[in-house]
């Protein structure tokens, strides 16, 4: 059977009522999840990873590819009404998302990220159908020293997430970088700050930071400002009735044509490289656009480009991630790692043989991925004018149902009350730094990547035997910790210049 | 007809409510079973199999909890805690016993929870390399070791399971091999597949495909038999080294939990373990069903536990 015969059949499939149903009802549910602050598109998958035990496994697949879709896409929403992230994916999109609907254009910022996540989608989806094979034999090579090069590169990223003071900035990514150490060691297991607690021992999982630092520290900034009159207006309602399509002009459009690019090359590359996920992408993608930027001062007031990066790149993260996943049967981030168990229980072993025995499936995960991105699509063009709604409700009712339904994820996350005593703490946290003015967004890249860089720096060591020198073996290490250090002289120069010139200006 | 379906109604809850609670009538309401482990593992899987025909002849549901974290003793604890009634059990696997020897927990399994029998064995754990490697079986792969220490890299993830096979054969044979820690089964998996580390610790099912493919072969089974499906690969004990170490899977009750809930249970295990349907779909995933009565499966364990205790000091030795 030809390419074609197999694209086309997998559409055929896919369009079947009852598949179809079940996208209709993955997308809806997984956005659902994603736009709930607590719920991620990784828990929705792992939710329902059992409920697909008993279809085929072409509807397992749909149903779980629809959820994925979905969940992802979803934090947008909350990430952009009320600056708190719905999941690790969407947390840059809250630096420019939430001032632009604070300005009144929700319905702008809203309708930017829609059209942007599915832009970065079917992008990485095209990526994953004609160059998959190749990249994926590429990535593989990436060993130990490769990923913690990258690590060390992304955290010079600190830098341009800092906002006013660089120093606040990596105060705040060390703080992160330390939390991550609680809990048992990478490697040798030996237990860090644990104060012979054994809750503690298994650490601090992203989401519970995330929630906690993001929400539930909102939730205590807007209970202490609550009562005063002046806080009132803190973000001004949309003018719905001029908004037509989805609130943003051709010419915006394609001004973000490049951007949109570079995002959606990020999104797919960190989607490939396996163990890192959509939770670094929109990061990344963020302070590109921002550090290349013709206007980087712009940035965090609420622009338009500060909504594409991270939306293109986290959508095109999915795309990236089923790369490995389905070439090689290795998964790219954490949701893939769930789908590779949701298909084995079928019998079927992703990897290099299914393009040989089961092409059918594969072509139909395609089939079932645009198919659910384009249904991502028309539910949050038509759901666009209902989430705005959101914003008519009262904060002092808003916020106490998404903390519970904060409190409810971060217990789900793995069955255990500790998770939610930790978004308390973070949660406490997350008020401090907002009281001092320190950035949220290094603690959380201090957090990711931190251990990212720990672990691959001693299994790298424990490969070379205590060798140190052999972190610059390999052309790719140089080559990032060759950016890492540009990204860091860089951002010293400039920060010597703005003195300088303030200096000689007084 | 709404008042006669509220009265029946009020009926049907009275008549639960009545019912006293002899553990002779267990299990009245879902039976909880606690995994150490996130959905879509052999763990999760393996459990969740068993538990679809547990649940056909106890006639009642018993909902999966998945709960990660920290080498599996979160879990443990976590139901070791719990009210012996018969409501809540574990289902984890040889991992227990390691977690022990390495301090994750103070207890072990045998003397802190009921163990009320082991439905799956896996057989299938292996070591693998990458095709191009000069040696086909564990007498040429130790050989090859012998000739170069210290450049065979092995790919493990410490304190697991593939941790204590490398140990063994390193003792056994006297081979130097350099132990890397290599992360989880997939991360394992791409290491081998990139070049990176010439042999891996894992299990056969997870390699088939790339065995099918001609990327990766198999060169030692770690039972007592070659497998089903594999015979063409040879075992440890073919190249003259006796190891065997099969993982096991059993399901554990609180300790003292009444005795008639475990024997209950252990009746339904040995039907289910008989059932050809749960037969073929554990063959299916390379593992055997299996069924052992709860003495058997304390004895079992315990033997298992002082064959792993003989690498104590290697395993809590640096690295």
């Amino acid at each position: 059977m030809s390419v074609s015969e197999l694209i086309l059949n997998g559409f055929v499939g896919v369009c079947a009522p009852f598949s179809l149903l079940l996208i209709v009802a993955g997308v809806a549910i997984g956005i659902v999840f994603g736009a709930i602050p607590g719920l991620s598109a990784t828990m929705a998958v792992a939710l329902f990873i059992p409920v697909t035990y008993g279809m085929t496994p072409g509807n397992a697949m749909t149903t779980l590819m629809a959820l994925y879709i979905g969940g992802v896409s979803g934090g947008l929403i909350s990430a952009i009404l009320l600056r708190i992230p719905g999941t690790p994916s969407s947390v840059a999109t809250c630096f420019d998302g939430y001032p632009l609907a604070a300005k009144g254009e929700a319905a702008k910022a809203l309708g930017v990220g829609i059209v942007f996540s599915f832009i970065g989608t079917i992008l990485s989806i095209l990526a994953l159908m004609f160059i998959a094979p190749n990249l994926a034999r590429f990535a593989i090579r990436f060993g130990f020293f490769e990923y913690f090069s990258i690590a060390v590169f992304s955290l010079t990223m600190i830098a341009s997430l800092s906002g006013d003071s660089v120093i606040k900035g990596v105060f705040s990514g060390a703080l992160g970088f330390m939390f991550a150490t609680i809990g048992m060691a990478p490697i040798d297991s030996s237990r860090r700050f644990t104060f012979g607690s054994q809750e503690l021992m298994s650490g601090f999982d992203v989401l519970p930071v995330m929630i906690g630092l993001f929400a539930v520290g909102e939730f205590i900034v807007a209970a202490r400002t609550a009562r005063l009159e002046t806080a009132a207006a803190e973000i001004l309602a949309p003018d719905m009735r001029n908004v037509r399509g989805f609130g943003f002009s051709l010419a915006e459009f394609v001004g973000q044509q490049w951007n949109m690019f570079r995002s959606a090359l990020i999104g797919i590359g960190i989607g490939i490289l396996p163990g890192i996920g959509g939770g670094t992408s929109n990061f990344l993608a963020y302070s590109v656009a921002k550090n290349q930027s013709k206007h980087p001062e712009l940035f965090g007031t609420g622009i338009i480009d500060g909504v594409v990066a991270p939306e293109t790149a986290n959508n095109a993260t999915i795309g990236g991630a089923l790369v490995p996943l389905l070439t090689l049967g290795i998964p790219g981030d954490t949701v893939t790692a769930m789908l590779l168990g949701g298909l084995m229980i079928h019998g079927i072993t992703p990897g290099p043989m299914l393009f040989d025995e089961r092409p059918d499936l594969v072509y139909g995960i395609f089939a079932a991925l645009t198919v659910s991105a384009i249904i991502m699509l028309f539910m949050e063009f038509y759901g666009l004018r209902i989430f705005v709604k959101l914003l008519a409700i009262p904060k002092n009712i808003l916020l106490p149902v998404i903390f519970c339904l904060c409190a409810v994820g971060a217990f789900g996350l793995n069955n255990r009350a500790f998770d939610i005593w930790a978004i308390i703490l973070f949660g406490i946290i997350g008020f401090g730094f907002s009281v001092f003015r320190v950035p949220l967004p290094p603690f959380i890249l201090g957090f990711i990547l931190g251990p990212m860089a720990e672990t691959n720096l001693r299994r790298g060591l424990m490969l070379s035997r205590n060798d140190f020198l052999a972190v610059f073996s390999s052309g790719i290490c140089i080559f990032f910790l060759a950016l890492a250090f540009l990204s860091l002289a860089f951002t010293v120069y400039r920060q010597y210049i703005r003195k300088g010139g303030a200096g000689s200006g007084s | 007809m709404r008042t006669i379906g509220k009265f029946a109604s009020i009926l049907a809850i009275a008549a639960l409510a009545g019912t006293a609670a002899p553990a002779g009538t267990w299990p009245e309401r879902p039976v909880e079973v606690v995994i150490p482990a996130n959905p879509g593992g052999d763990t999760d899987i393996n459990c969740r199999i068993f538990l679809k025909y547990v649940e056909k002849e106890l006639g009642q549901t018993m909902p999966v909890v998945n709960m990660a974290g920290a080498a599996g003793s979160v879990a443990m604890n976590n139901v070791k805690q719990a009210r012996p009634d018969g409501y809540r059990a574990l289902f984890f696997h040889s991992g227990a016993l390691i977690g022990n020897i390495m301090g994750f927990t103070d207890y072990s399994v045998t003397e802190a929870f009921e163990v009320a029998g082991i439905p799956v064995i896996d057989k299938s754990n292996c070591f693998a390399a990458n095709v191009k490697k000069p040696y086909d079986d564990i007498k040429e792969l130790v050989a090859y070791a012998k000739a170069h220490p210290g450049e065979v890299s092995f790919g493990t993830e410490s304190g697991s399971f593939t941790h204590l096979h490398i140990l063994a054969l390193a003792e056994a044979s006297g081979a130097d091999f350099n132990i890397v820690d290599a992360g989880t089964a997939s991360e394992k998996t791409t290491a081998l597949l990139g070049g990176r580390i010439d042999v891996i610790g894992t299990q056969y099912a997870l390699m088939k495909q790339y065995i099918d493919k001609g990327e990766v072969k198999c060169v030692g089974i770690l039972s007592d038999q070659r497998l089903a499906g594999a015979e063409n690969v040879t075992t440890f004990a073919d190249s003259g080294y006796d190891l065997v170490f099969d993982k096991f899977f059993y399901l554990a009750f609180p300790k003292g939990t009444p005795r008639a809930i475990i024997d209950r249970f252990n009746a339904v295990s040995k039907k289910v373990a008989e059932n050809p349907d749960y037969i073929a779909d554990c063959k299916r995933n390379f593992v055997n069903a299996t069924y052992m009565a709860p003495e058997e499966a304390v004895r079992y364990i315990n033997s298992q536990d002082k064959l792993y205790r003989k690498y104590e000091k290697a395993l809590t030795g640096d690295q």
